[in-house]
């Protein structure tokens, strides 16, 4: 079974706006997929679908065997809580928590924090000696480090990069680009949202969204 | 290009200026109610302190007309007396809007046919007079007496045999309200009083009848003559050049004398009393007078101190809320840092603009605070609260203060900023 | 909740507040300055009547002991078990008086004995040119009698019985100026006065300075009137009733300017709290997008405002304290006493004032889809 599937999905803002119309999409486990296209294509609101922060209007997703359809508001919080791992582009992290502190909110959410834990997935990304330091004190690349750790903390079954390096220069670039392939290999799901080539170059697979229609590359 | 950019940011802030407008114009009014009821307080209290009843009593001159207190009889000397013509004069004296209500007296005692004499003042309740001056002027005990309780009413003055009996004497002479009294004159002959009210307020009233002045004239056979005069005057807390003045007026320097003239103290007005009422003694009840500074020294420092917390607050709570407005326009500033504006120009920017806000806020907060204070005047005192000038560049500091506190925190953290982070959106 | 969710709540709410420190400054300000208002102003709104009604002593007796109707005189001995029952209200002095008619260089005159320490507290209005007797033979005159006598300070008079089987030299101490009655009696000492007429222990009347208002001083009366049938008790209604009416003006002067300051306190608070939560949008997207529902976000803002209530709160009321010492001090002449209801009052107060001001903009700003995180703003 897949672990992402979209079947003739459509998204309509408001009854008028179209901002998605028949995307059809599969994503299996372990896949590294990029989803090009030009600005105000639906890249974001695709995002959105697929990181169960909003609901889509017509057809069906399914993530990990759970039909999207059927479920109610605050399940989809719950199902965003325990099954998604999300990388921003402005980072967002909590800027009066430090580092340790921001990984170990969403341990909060989701289940426990466990300072343990947050200390060694920082660790995986290399910032262990940066855990105690606020996010205003962090480099820019530092900061995206953080927020990949953040994402990893509670073992999502899909991590979700929106322009993940679109606020990096490109020693920065490089780094984070370097974490997602080592996470790919080790197992992980990856869905990037990009413009940038590079970005997109890296992932195994992409498709391009335009006006709201999907196709392969 | 400056005044183009304060449009802009009229145009573009307006919801946000009108915001700062809007919380000066909250702080202002609020600090013109209390600096307009502070300056004003003073006179109200006055006002008020005048339920205590009169502070000047006028006598004649070699008469030592008053009775104990403790209803124990004095023997009677010959009586000198005021005329009732002279009453009028009152309102003739320097410090004449500072009399605020006054009323002659006549004491006596009457027989009454019923056995036993008692004890019998004449007096105005409600009398209305026009004076020398062609003023109309309405005064007597009902606006002295504030504390007396009448169980019936008033006698109205037209109603020439209504009078008032004291509590104590009514219990002792088993009569109520709507009794009628007779009593026999001076000249033989026999009248009645027809009893309007019981009146009790725990001084000598309690004993005696009160009726109207001219019935009393004509029973004591005393036409046209009264005995005291009593006079209740808003006045200046005393000073030592008032005490000086009251052992002698004649011991004042001609410069300290005029000063002391032209002041409302109780002493400077009891001697315009004695100018012009002939033959008269005029004397300040000390319990009154004295006590009346006190509590109006003590008022006007309650105020002034309360003032001060309010203006305090009402400035640190706008200077608060306009610097968190600035605030949330960093990013905006931030911009035009990054396109090469100078710290100077930026600060110069922000500060014209909170300060046009903050003007035209503070001149709707004047008004507002105007109303503000009539409603406080008139919910306590029953009565508008004066329009003090003073309180205009009072509130001009207030209102620069107000603002550049606000700006201060702001523009600091303006000045450190570095239109990278802005943009980056940290 | 577990432990170590509930720490990871703490370290969310306190940090949230403690390293954004300009930004919570600001609201902490907002919030002290109205619990200053609170705890400061409701203390002098409070002591008011007290302080004030003290003040108004000055205007002299608000309560007359008399000998009940038929008799003529008081014991003293009754005095005290009567002030015993005016417990709970401060008596200023009682100044209790015998009057007796007696000759001054043969012409009769009433003297009133009494205990010049209590009149100096009772009628503090009391005009002395020279000084209160306080030696032996010594007598104040009335200034009318002076004037009679062409007596003057230190020189002497003959003080008789009415009957003449008594006299003496006394030293005239001062003279007496009020305005009123008391201008034409003389007062010496009570002890010595009861002596000379033979009525030891006896008074005519007491005046009596209590603080308290009409109603408490006519209930007292009508108490007395019941269980000490041999006293009457008088309330000098001219000075106790107008006391009445112009603390009760300056007391409604004080609530009104209290809740006019307070409102604007309030439109601070809600302002601030509104602005602090809506700069936080952001936040709170991101916090939905890492999973957190709107229960999890109110309780957090919750938690920050009532932090936020309690250290303004702690904050306000010393500061209002300090106020008010200021206010008795200065004013009253004599330091307030610091109220522990109003000061817990004030505190609660806050911390509910701002957990309202908070949560009200917080249900519309929860409401954010943490969608606004993905859309590069």
């Amino acid at each position: 079974m897949s672990l992402l599937k979209l079947t003739d999905v459509a998204m309509v803002y408001g009854g008028r706006v179209t901002a998605l119309e028949h995307v059809n999409l599969t994503v299996e486990k372990g896949d590294w997929l990029a989803i090009m296209g030009p600005s105000g294509s639906g890249k974001t609101t695709l995002m959105n679908i697929i990181g169960c922060m909003d609901k889509h209007t017509a057809g069906q997703v399914v993530l990990d065997g759970i039909d999207l359809n059927e479920v109610t508001k605050n399940e989809l919080t719950r199902i965003r809580r325990d099954k998604i791992g999300m990388v921003f582009q402005q980072f967002h992290l909590i800027p009066y928590l430090t580092a340790v502190e921001n990984l170990m909110v969403a341990q909060y959410y989701h289940s426990i924090p466990d300072r343990n834990e947050a200390m060694a997935a920082l660790d995986r990304v290399g910032l262990a000696d940066r855990a105690d330091h606020l996010p205003s004190e962090l480099s820019g690349g530092e900061q995206q480090r953080v927020c990949i750790a953040r994402a990893l903390i509670n073992y999502p079954v899909l991590i979700l990069a929106d322009e993940p390096t679109g606020n990096l220069d490109e020693k920065n670039e490089k780094l984070v680009m370097d974490l997602f392939r080592e996470l790919n290999k080790e197992g992980h799901t990856i869905i990037t949202v990009t413009h940038s080539d590079k970005v997109g170059q890296a992932a195994k697979r992409i498709v391009i969204i335009e006006h709201g229609h999907l196709r392969d590359a | 290009m400056f005044w183009q950019m304060v449009k802009g940011a009229i145009l573009r802030q307006g919801r946000q200026l009108l915001f700062v407008a809007l919380t000066v114009a909250l702080g202002v009014s609020l600090a013109t109610a209390m600096l307009n009821v502070m300056f004003d307080v003073g006179d109200k209290v006055n006002q008020e302190l005048k339920a205590f009843g009169a502070n000047i009593t006028v006598t004649s001159k070699n008469a030592s007309i008053l009775k104990d207190i403790y209803g124990l009889e004095e023997g009677s000397a010959p009586k000198e007396y005021l005329l009732e013509e002279d009453v009028g004069k009152l309102k003739t004296i320097f410090w004449t809007n500072n009399i605020v209500a006054f009323s002659p007296h006549l004491t006596g005692s009457i027989k009454l046919e019923n056995g036993g004499t008692v004890p019998l003042t004449g007096t105005w309740f409600d009398h209305y007079m026009k004076l020398p001056t062609g003023e109309e002027f309405s005064t007597g005990e009902q606006y002295m007496k504030s504390w007396w309780q009448i169980d019936g009413a008033w006698p109205a003055e037209k109603d020439a045999g209504a009078v008032l009996v004291g509590k104590a004497l009514a219990q002792k002479l088993k009569v109520k309200t709507g009794d009628e009294l007779a009593y026999a004159k001076q000249d033989g002959g026999r009248g009645f009083f027809k009893i309007a009210g019981v009146v009790s307020g725990g001084g000598e009233e309690e004993n005696q009848i009160v009726a109207q002045l001219p019935v009393v004239q004509e029973a004591l056979g005393l036409p046209g003559k009264i005995d005291t005069i009593n006079v209740s005057a808003m006045t200046t807390p005393e000073n030592e050049l008032a005490r000086r003045a009251a052992a002698n007026p004649k011991s004042l320097s001609l410069k300290e004398y005029e000063i002391w003239y032209c002041t409302s103290y109780v002493s400077s007005i009891a001697f315009q009393i004695e100018e012009v009422i002939q033959n008269s003694v005029a004397r300040p009840v000390r319990q009154i007078a004295e006590s009346e500074g006190r509590i109006l020294d003590k008022t006007q420092l309650l105020m002034l101190l309360i003032t001060i917390l309010s203006l305090l607050s009402a400035t640190m709570g706008v200077s608060n809320l306009v610097s968190a407005n600035i605030m949330e326009r960093s990013r905006e500033l931030g911009l035009l840092k990054a396109i090469g504006a100078t710290d100077r120009s930026v600060v110069v920017l922000v500060l014209t603009e909170i300060f046009m806000a903050g003007l035209i806020g503070g001149v709707a907060g004047y008004f507002a605070g105007l109303g503000f204070a009539q409603i406080i005047g008139h919910a306590v005192f029953g009565s508008g609260i004066a329009v003090n000038m003073m309180v205009i560049p009072l509130l001009i500091v207030l209102l620069i203060l107000m603002l550049l506190l606000g700006s201060l925190p702001a523009i600091r953290s303006l000045l450190g900023l570095h239109p990278a982070i802005v943009l980056h959106g940290r | 909740m577990n432990i170590q969710k509930l720490k990871m709540y703490f370290t969310m709410v306190t940090n949230a507040l403690l390293r954004r420190k300009l930004r919570m400054f600001i609201a902490l300000l907002a919030v002290a300055i109205g619990a200053t208002i609170i705890s400061g102003m409701i203390t002098v709104y409070k002591e008011v009547p007290e302080q004030m009604g003290r003040e108004f002593r000055a205007y002299g007796a608000n309560l007359l002991l008399l000998p009940a109707s038929g008799t003529t005189t008081i014991q003293e001995v009754k005095l005290p078990a009567v002030y015993q029952r005016l417990q709970g209200h401060e008596i200023v002095g009682s100044a209790p008086f015998l009057y007796e008619r007696m000759k001054i260089n043969e012409s009769p005159v009433l003297v009133g004995g009494t205990d010049f320490d209590m009149v100096k507290k009772v009628s503090p209005y009391w005009q002395i040119n020279g000084a209160m007797p306080a030696a032996d033979k010594e007598i104040l005159l009335g200034h009318e009698l002076a004037e009679k006598f062409q007596a003057k300070p230190g020189e002497k008079i003959i003080l008789a019985l009415g009957d003449g089987s008594w006299e003496s030299p006394f030293t005239v101490s001062g003279i007496v100026r009020t305005g009123g009655k008391e201008e034409q009696f003389a007062y010496m000492d009570l002890k010595q006065m009861q002596e000379i007429v033979n009525k030891p222990g006896v008074i005519s009347m007491a005046q009596v300075s209590v603080v308290a208002n009409a109603a408490e001083l006519d209930a007292f009366a009508r108490q007395m009137a019941e269980e000490e049938p041999s006293i009457h008790p008088q309330t000098v209604k001219q000075i106790a009733s107008s006391e009445q009416t112009v603390l009760g003006k300056l007391q409604a002067l004080v609530l009104l300017v209290t809740v006019v300051v307070l409102l604007l306190t309030l439109v601070c608070v809600g302002t601030t709290m509104t602005e602090v939560v809506s700069e936080r949008r952001k936040e709170i997207g991101l916090k939905k997008a890492l999973g957190a529902d709107n229960r999890n976000i109110a309780a957090e803002f919750f938690g920050e405002s009532c932090m936020l209530g309690l250290l303004g709160g702690i904050l306000g009321t010393v500061c209002g304290y300090l106020f008010a010492q200021a206010v008795g001090t200065n004013v009253f002449g004599r330091s307030l006493q610091l109220s522990i209801p109003i000061a817990v009052m004030s505190v609660v107060l806050s911390i509910l004032v701002t957990a309202i001001a908070t949560m009200l903009p917080v249900r519309t700003a929860v409401k954010v889809e943490p969608a606004i995180v993905m859309r590069g703003e």
